[in-house]
């Protein structure tokens, strides 16, 4: 009797004990050997690292990778299209809520990643989603469905050239007003030095656009998604990005992107730089490394609002190797690669990486971690794009009114027509898209 | 009187010279350029003034060939280029001919119509269509849409060929009593070898220079060099002697091509307007 | 020929079909019958009726300049003269170089930091201009570009005319003391329009849906300023995904087409 009791209770024990063993070891990272997966990342500083990293995975998993590195616009249509098209060619792509989100969401083109992060046997303990920070979440996070893995803590903020900021004798601006007698003071146009430099290509400078149109108190839409950018603050925005443009801006400046504006910061021709943080890692390659300095992004009438929001990795649903694009996922974005990546001056978006030891020891730009994390204490960060489902279109409807208000055009009857095309494309399209 | 006409003729003579010479420097300079450029460093490419005098690097080859799977794009090219060459041929000898035999001026409209056509018109369509059949990002679908611009080019080329070939030597063949097929491929291909070849190359270059068909059409795996060096474009400002030298390293293989074929070259590419 | 039947007339039927639903590549649901609704939209779309100013902007400029210099060319190429052949054969060049190249080298040579054309004008005094970069300039310079890669071949058909001009005009013009310019007014060029004519149809076919540069070099930008009819349609079929809207674009777009060559034939047909 006392040997047959004995005996269940050490049964039980085995079973107790071999199921702790279980969830503590490790998963089988050799599961989906031989795969090889298509994986679609837009150019940046991230993807730059990581290209570097994946021969380790590819030991460690027996997975290929195929990995394919777009500029963002080529990287942007390349996947729309693909995945319109219905060819299961992309098994992970990086994307952005602004951008993609609600669409994406909508057209079944995000696979929700929740089944997966709770299946122990596709995600090792040691994970820990919960050191993502919260608001990266709230990022990846579409309409309640987790989408993706934040890749970054992606806030805007201000570039500087420390030199050029010494020479002039002028402290970092604070304010908008600042930022504009710094920008034109800094302009010596025969040396071919310009105070600022932003983005002005139509679409792509409406993400930049938007830190200036929310602090100077505009807005994109109101509650109801009605279109706001012909309210006077909208107005004095595009007049204030337009007029740093053209008084302190470089020639050219309506055709660049983010890469033209950092090669002009990188050498030298550009005194202050507003963008995402996430270009930085590039800027320390440079010859100027030593002379970038970062700060807040500077508060306007309407309060201190840089834009945020930052890119994520997601599965496509017409992918027919999920888990071994997880894997990537999973492995790409765990701890020991993030703080690799944050050690290369990338913005992550796990907390246990700012704050591990070995960054703060090694951190080569400790005023960029300083700026982006006051940057993420401000309240109510706006987002870079505006809330409509077609926001391609629309992004390329207010890019051109910026387009025109640096060149100079009718401000007011501009923001009025952008007003009444985006009200149109969103009959058009809204309905259909929901 | 002789002497000041001589003068006057010395005078037109230089005027003339110096005309040439302008047309000339605008005519080569950018392919120029695109060379020189690729040989030099990025400071060089930077530099204003332009430096004349340079150390020159391969390192912009090297750079472009290494770092990018750039020989899957070319085999990409040529494999596309070549099927949609190869394909345009057999399918479109036959109906060349039969348009120029029985000179089915209403399938000539037809064809003629398709050169009008905008290129966009056939990938929107040909998009959805091949979506649901699966065959976007696969070498089949890029072919197939290179087909609408290859085929109507050879058969309009190749019925002028067919045209000058006198009948009697059909006739001539029906008496000894070959078929239709036979007197096809015995005696009237042989005859137009000169335009198939010309036709041919033609194809072969309208189809590698290719670039909004294939944009849509190819994924990472299947897209050409036009696409691939487009998608250089990120390095804008960045990398010039990158971008340059692959533009070289494609347009190389299509210059060598037509000066093969120059002497077809116009009416082929006027779509054999200049013959009628 | 079944195949060519079906490969040609299945884009239009399916053109015209889809130009009356509203259809998203992305949307999950099938398209949906909405009448004219397409159509209706387009005429009040300043994007649609801009796109079509552009592009005839684009198209007459383009031909316009390249068939005075194309003639001038063929005049000079007439003579004889050493290394001609040679130089007709360089001039060929341009118009088989891949377009995506030769865009890239454009774009290298407008730019505005490092670009050889900017650093060429202020040398020579005159005031830089921002080329691609400026909503004023960028659909001449695009032009330029085109009159770059099409003169030559509007220069080579002329050549090819001028070569097979009958002798018999010239030599009695000779006799009546006509000087060089009244006979070329008078004799070579109402001889050689017939020829010219044909290149002139397939330059503006062509360019009216000209692509490869333009999107290339400025993506249609900055802004929408050099967005021609041809570019906003691809933006819309394959940047919005908006099928059915780009369907109805596109019955337009080919009808002006159609309309544009037919009017040119019967320009032509008259002058015979």
């Amino acid at each position: 009797m006392m040997n047959k009791r004995l005996l269940m209770i050490s049964v039980i024990l085995v079973v107790f004990l071999s199921a702790v063993s279980t969830s503590a070891r490790d998963i089988d990272w050799r599961a989906y050997k031989g795969t090889q997966i298509n994986v679609q990342l837009a150019q940046q500083p991230w993807a730059d690292f990581i290209k570097g990293e994946i021969k380790e995975f590819e030991a460690l998993t027996g997975i290929r990778v195929n990995l394919s590195i777009l500029p963002e616009d080529q990287h942007r249509q390349r996947l729309a299209v693909s995945f319109a098209s219905g060819r299961g060619d992309v098994d992970v792509f990086a994307s952005q809520k602004h951008n993609e989100g609600v669409r994406y969401l909508m057209s079944g083109w995000y696979e929700p990643l929740e089944p997966f992060l709770n299946n122990p046997l596709l995600t090792p303990k040691d994970f820990d989603f919960e050191d993502f920070a919260s608001l990266t979440i709230t990022d990846a996070t579409v309409e309640g469905v987790l989408v993706g893995i934040p890749l970054y803590s992606e806030v805007q903020i201000v570039y500087y050239n420390k030199a050029l900021f010494a020479k002039a004798g002028i402290n970092v601006p604070d304010t908008l007003e600042e930022l504009k007698n710094a920008a034109i003071l800094l302009t010596d146009r025969k040396k071919g030095v310009y105070g600022i430099t932003l983005r002005g290509r139509g679409a792509a400078a409406t993400t930049i656009f938007s830190g200036f149109l929310h602090s100077m108190g505009g807005s994109w839409a109101d509650s109801d998604r009605n279109p706001m950018l012909n309210t006077p603050e909208a107005i004095k925005a595009f007049e204030f990005y337009a007029e740093l443009i053209q008084l302190a801006g470089p020639p050219g400046s309506v055709n660049n992107h983010w890469f033209q504006c950092q090669s002009l910061m990188a050498s030298g021709k550009a005194a202050l730089w507003i963008d995402s943080n996430i270009f930085a890692a590039t800027l320390l390659e440079s010859d100027l490394a030593n002379d970038i300095g970062f700060a807040v992004f500077p508060e306007g009438p309407g309060g201190r609002k840089p834009a945020g929001g930052g890119w994520y990795l997601s599965i496509a649903p017409s992918s027919k190797k999920q888990k071994a694009a997880w894997y990537f996922i999973q492995w790409a974005l765990n701890k020991e690669n993030v703080l690799k990546a944050q050690l290369n001056g990338i913005p992550t978006a796990r907390v246990s990486a700012w704050e591990a030891p070995q960054f703060k020891e090694l951190d080569r730009t400790p005023e960029l971690t300083k700026a982006t994390l006051e940057t993420l204490q401000l309240e109510g960060t706006p987002s870079w794009g505006p809330p409509w489902v077609a926001v391609g279109e629309i992004r390329d409807v207010i890019g051109e009114a910026i387009v025109t208000a640096i060149q100079g055009g009718d401000i007011r009857s501009v923001a009025d027509s952008v007003v009444e095309r985006i009200q149109i494309i969103r009959d058009n399209t809204e309905k259909d898209l929901q | 009187m002789s002497g000041s006409r001589n003068a006057k003729q010395i005078i037109k003579n230089i005027i003339f010279r110096i005309l040439l010479g302008v047309v000339l420097l605008f005519y080569m300079f950018p392919l120029l350029w695109m060379v020189i450029s690729s040989f030099k460093t990025q400071a060089d490419n930077m530099s204003v003034p332009p430096v004349i005098i340079f150390q020159p690097t391969v390192q912009n080859y090297i750079n472009v060939i290494s770092d990018n799977p750039f020989l899957q794009y070319t085999f990409n090219s040529f494999y596309v280029a070549i099927f949609a060459t190869g394909l345009a041929l057999v399918f479109g000898l036959p109906v060349a001919y039969y348009i120029a035999r029985f000179k089915c001026k209403k399938l000539a409209i037809a064809i003629l119509l398709s050169r009008m056509m905008p290129g966009i018109s056939y990938l929107v369509p040909w998009f959805i269509l091949f979506s649901r059949l699966r065959l976007v990002g696969t070498y089949t679908g890029l072919i197939f849409t290179h087909l609408t611009v290859t085929l109507p080019l050879v058969i309009w080329i190749m019925i002028g060929f067919f045209e000058d070939i006198p009948k009697s030597y059909e006739e001539a063949a029906f008496l000894d009593g070959a078929s239709d097929l036979t007197c096809f491929f015995r005696i009237m291909l042989p005859l137009v070898k000169p335009g198939l070849v010309s036709s041919g190359i033609l194809t072969f270059i309208q189809s590698w220079n290719t670039f909004m068909y294939s944009v849509v059409m190819a994924n990472h795996n299947t897209q050409t060099l036009p696409v691939a060096v487009f998608n250089f474009l990120s390095y804008g400002g960045i990398d010039w002697g990158g971008l340059t030298a692959a533009a070289t390293l494609i347009t190389l293989p299509v210059l060598v091509l037509a000066l093969l074929i120059q002497r077809h070259l116009v009416s082929g590419l006027t779509f054999g307007g200049i013959k009628g | 020929m079944i195949f060519l039947l079906f490969m040609l007339v299945f884009p239009i039927i399916y053109t015209v079909w889809l130009s009356f639903h509203r259809w998203f590549a992305s949307s999950i649901k099938e398209p949906q019958f909405v009448g004219l609704f397409n159509y209706i939209t387009a005429l009040s779309d300043k994007r649609f009726l801009l796109g079509i100013l552009r592009m005839l902007y684009y198209t007459g400029g383009s031909v316009i300049i390249e068939t005075i210099l194309g003639l001038i060319v063929a005049l000079l190429l007439n003579k004889e003269f050493r290394g001609r052949g040679l130089i007709r054969t360089l001039i060929l060049l341009p118009m088989v170089a891949t377009p995506v190249a030769i865009s890239l080298v454009w774009l290298m040579l407008y730019d505005p930091a490092c670009g050889v054309f900017g650093w060429f004008l202020q040398q020579i005094g005159l005031p830089s201009i921002e080329w691609v970069n400026d909503p004023k300039f960028v659909i001449p310079s695009l032009i330029l570009v085109d009159v770059w890669m099409w003169t030559p071949l509007i220069a080579l058909i002329g050549l090819a005319g001028l070569s097979s001009l009958p002798k018999d005009p010239y030599e009695s013009a000779k006799i009546d003391g006509a000087n060089s310019w009244q006979v070329f007014w008078f004799i070579t060029l109402p001889l050689l329009r017939p020829t010219l004519m044909v290149a002139l149809l397939f330059r503006t076919i062509d360019a009216l849906k000209w692509f490869d540069t333009i999107w290339v070099i400025t993506k249609g930008g900055p802004g929408f300023s050099s967005e021609t009819l041809n570019i906003y349609i691809y933006k819309t079929a394959f940047e919005y995904l908006n099928m059915g809207y780009s369907s109805a674009l596109l019955v337009m777009f080919f009808s002006i087409i159609l309309a544009i060559s037919l009017m040119l034939t019967k320009a032509r047909r008259k002058q015979w």
